[in-house]
């Protein structure tokens, strides 16, 4: 037994233990792994367990809105087409062909005869509609019926004044007959999106609200992807397991449990102790500590995501007077942030499309970095070195990233004289106050639901969209019958050039300044082989396989 | 006796709606749209107004708050506005969770509270009764999401002996609720160490000790027969208000060990602004925590017949 000094020394030893825990000291060694794992002969079998933030809110198509629900949504159901997981071109999904009219404003696809529900029934034409005249309908209140828009009736049913979407026909058990309002090049693209993918409807009426929440069984949520679905324990898991019906290529993976975390430091430890083949979302501010900790199992992912900091046009002191937009647009830094504030977790982005996306614009000429510049434009917009100009507010939604962007972002401003208020918001009041006009200046975050130029473009930019989604109030009536033109070309070569027209247009106007396109680091375990993570960031559970 | 329960049953209906109200004006003045978080920013301005209304959220406060009343009074919390599940289904699913987590917690706080408590009285001055003084103001003062993360470190990632997070599916696994059982019950656990030794200390030093000294009994039976009798009664009611405690304490320590429970429970329904999954959760611990205080009032009567209430 420890007597006297030895009881101190034993002390001072539990402390220093203590202190070195406090200080982060991790597993370092004991994970590393230096092996690419792409190229192996795949192996069937074994349970993916993937490192899920936050749980999904809903499983329903419906209601697949953010990206949790996506991604288990897009491997319990798939749509008409869908997108190659690694280059995102437009795929035979359920559809295996279509055909478009002469004038481009009715598609004909025809459903393969071998598609089956998880149930093993066969999946119709009739399906298809039933499934899409629900998604429209007024009562389902769906945040994403959007892909359907474009075809003739959907405002009568969305609003509630008819029950079927007219421009729906069934030609026969498997071919169905869209009609287009206008020609629209970027509809097919849409139809990958899992909001307008195929279940069973009658199982889903049949559970009513249940349908995709916790509460499902395997016999409400009934689909038509590569996996069906097992269980929801809420707040823990889902899992969902190989069809072995499917009717495209199989997964090689037998089940795949998406174990749902709050907390990122958490799910880091889990994947450190083994628990975990997969982690999507990692602690903040550590992003070198593990690279360093996992230096072969850490990816970097460039999404089809732009951040930028938008101008309110319609008030002042925005409102006409590019000569200021300008004057901010150059005294911004933005690759500082990067190197600092994120840890070189994004890419500086020079214009409205992320780099990743068809019809992106390398060589635009955006403002860059230049004070000197900044100060030139400032007094053209008739405040020399910021005088006379009242502090401008710069709103946010609050997460602690966003602070410190918003307080470097304050910092730059003030050096050419302009001074900044900053106005953190909690997200619903921030979109509430966007959307109203609220704010004069403001973070906007816009991630890719499709992977087409129109979903940033005529979204971001189109009048049509003012008070939704244009939350800059921008308009411009040469931009505004491009976009138009845009959506309608149907060359595609022709429509990337209208695309870059645009780009250059509005990045002359400069309602905004166009700041990062993030990157998300994930993580991998070692047994863990060709996962593919797209630029919309969905993980592709039907390529990835498990070593022995 | 009887009058006394009688009355302080009926004292709990003010407090209760007093909190219903309390929780219903918060939730009603916290920044946040939970229409704009329900459907996103894809849906039109109109929409929104639509499903405003078809929730009642335009009504007037009171009109909302009255309407709330009538309908937990007939059994009905309300449905989740995410999950779309009846509130007081999820509060039933998930309330298992959290009291089994509050009883591993108390027993561990209990059993090493009261054994370091002991050896520090029984040796007062010697190093065991400074360490005890330094554990207190440590367990007192350390962060739980800190001592959490900690603890699933060493135990979790380093020895891999116990698991970091979850609850290991359905029924009780004992293993699952070890490290968050320890990271919420530490602070209680250095608070019954203090008390015990404070109270222990009190009572050896009483005569009726002295005497059975005298008599010639052992060490042991005179600390734990004869001291310790007396010396829990402080610590035996203190027992039922830190439960209640650690039943609304578990927020922190659910999320970070992703213990499904109330606790994880509210978390997420405060960040998604479900209304009445806060409220119907509020309601229940602020429930939890007046019957207890009851039942601690109650067994000080029995604890200690000096005691008497008019």
């Amino acid at each position: 037994m420890l007597k006297g000094k030895g009881r101190w020394y034993l002390v001072i030893a539990v402390l220093l233990a203590v202190a070195l825990i406090l200080s982060g000291c991790g597993p370092n060694a004991a994970l590393t792994n230096g092996d690419k794992p792409n190229g192996a002969t795949p192996v069937d079998g074994g349970t993916f367990r993937f490192g899920m933030i936050s749980s999904p809110s809903a499983l329903e198509p419906a209601f697949l809105e953010e990206i949790n629900g996506i991604q288990i949504g897009k491997e319990l159901y798939d749509g008409l087409v869908k997108y190659d997981p690694s280059s995102l071109e437009v795929m035979p999904g359920i559809a295996e062909k279509w055909d478009y009219s002469a004038d481009k404003k009715v598609i004909k696809f025809h459903i393969r005869d071998d598609v089956k529900f998880h149930d093993g029934t066969a999946v119709k034409a009739q399906d298809v509609l039933d499934v899409w005249n629900r998604l429209a309908a007024k009562d389902t209140l769906s945040p994403v019926a959007f892909p359907l828009e474009p075809i003739v009736g959907f405002a009568e049913v969305n609003s509630g004044e008819a029950k079927t979407i007219s421009g729906l026909k069934k030609i026969d058990d498997f071919t169905i007959e869209v009609t287009l309002r206008d020609k629209n090049a970027a509809f097919l693209t849409s139809l990958g999106h899992p909001a307008v993918s195929i279940y069973k409807i009658e199982s889903a009426l049949k559970a009513g609200k249940d349908f995709g929440r916790p509460v499902a069984t395997p016999e409400t949520l009934i689909g038509t992807g590569a996996f069906k679905f097992v269980k929801w324990n809420s707040d823990q898991d889902v899992t969902i397991e190989k069809f072995d019906d499917y009717y495209g290529t199989k997964a090689h993976v037998d089940r795949v449990v998406y174990k749902i975390f709050n907390d990122e430091s958490t799910a880091l430890n889990e994947f450190r102790a083994g628990n975990l083949d997969y982690v999507d979302m990692l602690p903040p501010g550590q992003r070198k500590s593990i690279i360093k900790e996992f230096p072969d199992q850490a990816i970097n992912q460039t999404t089809l995501t732009t951040q930028f900091i938008g101008f309110n046009l319609n008030k002042a002191p925005f409102k006409d007077n590019v000569n200021l937009r300008k004057a901010i647009a150059y005294a911004l830094d933005p690759q500082s942030i990067i190197d600092t504030v994120l840890e070189g977790d994004s890419t500086m982005s020079n214009g409205p499309l992320p780099s990743t996306m068809p019809g992106y614009d390398k060589d635009l000429k955006a403002p860059k970095f230049d004070p000197a510049k900044a100060k030139e434009y400032l007094a053209l917009a008739g405040y020399p070195d910021g005088k006379g100009l009242a502090p401008i507010q710069y709103a946010y939604n609050f997460n602690q990233e966003n602070q410190k962007i918003a307080e470097a972002f304050q910092g730059q401003l003030k050096e050419i004289g302009i001074q900044i208020e900053l106005r953190n918001m909690e997200w619903g009041s921030y979109v509430k106050a966007m959307q109203s006009g609220e704010n004069q200046m403001f973070r906007v975050n816009w991630v890719a639901d499709y992977p087409d130029p129109a979903n940033f473009l005529n979204i971001l930019y189109s009048k049509s969209q003012w008070g939704m989604n244009n939350v800059i109030f921008y308009s411009d009536p040469v931009v505004e019958s491009l976009l138009t033109q845009g959506l309608e070309e149907t060359d595609t070569t022709q429509r990337m050039d209208i695309y870059k027209r645009i780009q250059e247009l509005v990045v002359e106007d400069q309602p905004a300044v166009w700041t990062f396109n993030p990157n998300y680091l994930r993580l991998f375990g070692k047994k863990v082989h060709d996962l593919t993570i797209s630029a919309l960031d969905h993980k592709d559970m039907r390529t990835v396989w498990l070593s022995k | 006796m009887i009058r006394f329960v009688i009355r302080r049953i009926f004292q709990l209906i003010p407090v209760i709606l007093g909190i219903s109200m309390l929780t219903f004006w918060m939730m009603s003045f916290v920044p946040g749209d939970p229409v704009a978080l329900m459907l996103g920013q894809h849906i039109s301005p109109q929409t929104m107004e639509s499903v405003r209304q078809e929730l009642g959220l335009d009504l007037p406060f009171l009109t909302r708050y009255l309407n709330y009343l009538w309908n937990v009074l007939h059994g009905d919390f309300g449905r989740s506005y995410i999950q779309h599940q009846e509130v007081s289904q999820m509060l039933l699913d998930k309330i298992p969770v959290t009291f089994c987590l509050a009883v591993v917690a108390s027993a561990i706080a209990i059993t090493f509270g009261l054994l370091i408590g002991v050896l520090s009285a029984v040796r007062q001055y010697s190093f065991w009764d400074t360490f005890t003084t330094f554990f207190t103001l440590i367990g007192l003062s350390l962060p739980t999401f800190w001592l959490g993360m900690v603890l699933q470190l060493v135990f979790g990632v380093i020895f891999r002996i116990l698991p970091i997070s979850g609850s290991g599916g359905e029924g009780f696994h004992l293993q699952y609720y070890i490290l968050p059982g320890f990271a919420l019950g530490f602070a209680s656990m250095a608070m019954y160490a203090g008390l015990t030794r404070s109270s222990m200390l009190e009572v050896l030093g009483e005569d009726y000790i002295r005497t059975a000294r005298a008599k010639g009994l052992s060490k042991q039976v005179v600390v734990f027969k004869h001291g310790m009798k007396n010396a829990l009664i402080p610590v035996s009611t203190h027992a039922g208000m830190d439960f209640a405690s650690l039943m609304g304490g578990t927020i922190l320590i659910e999320t970070i060990f992703s213990l499904p429970g109330i606790g994880y429970m509210l978390f997420n329904a405060i960040s998604r602004r479900d209304y009445p999954v806060v409220q119907g959760v509020t309601l229940f611990l602020a429930l939890v925590f007046v019957v207890i205080n009851l039942l601690v009032d109650i067994s000080y009567a029995f604890l200690n017949p000096r005691i008497r209430y008019d």
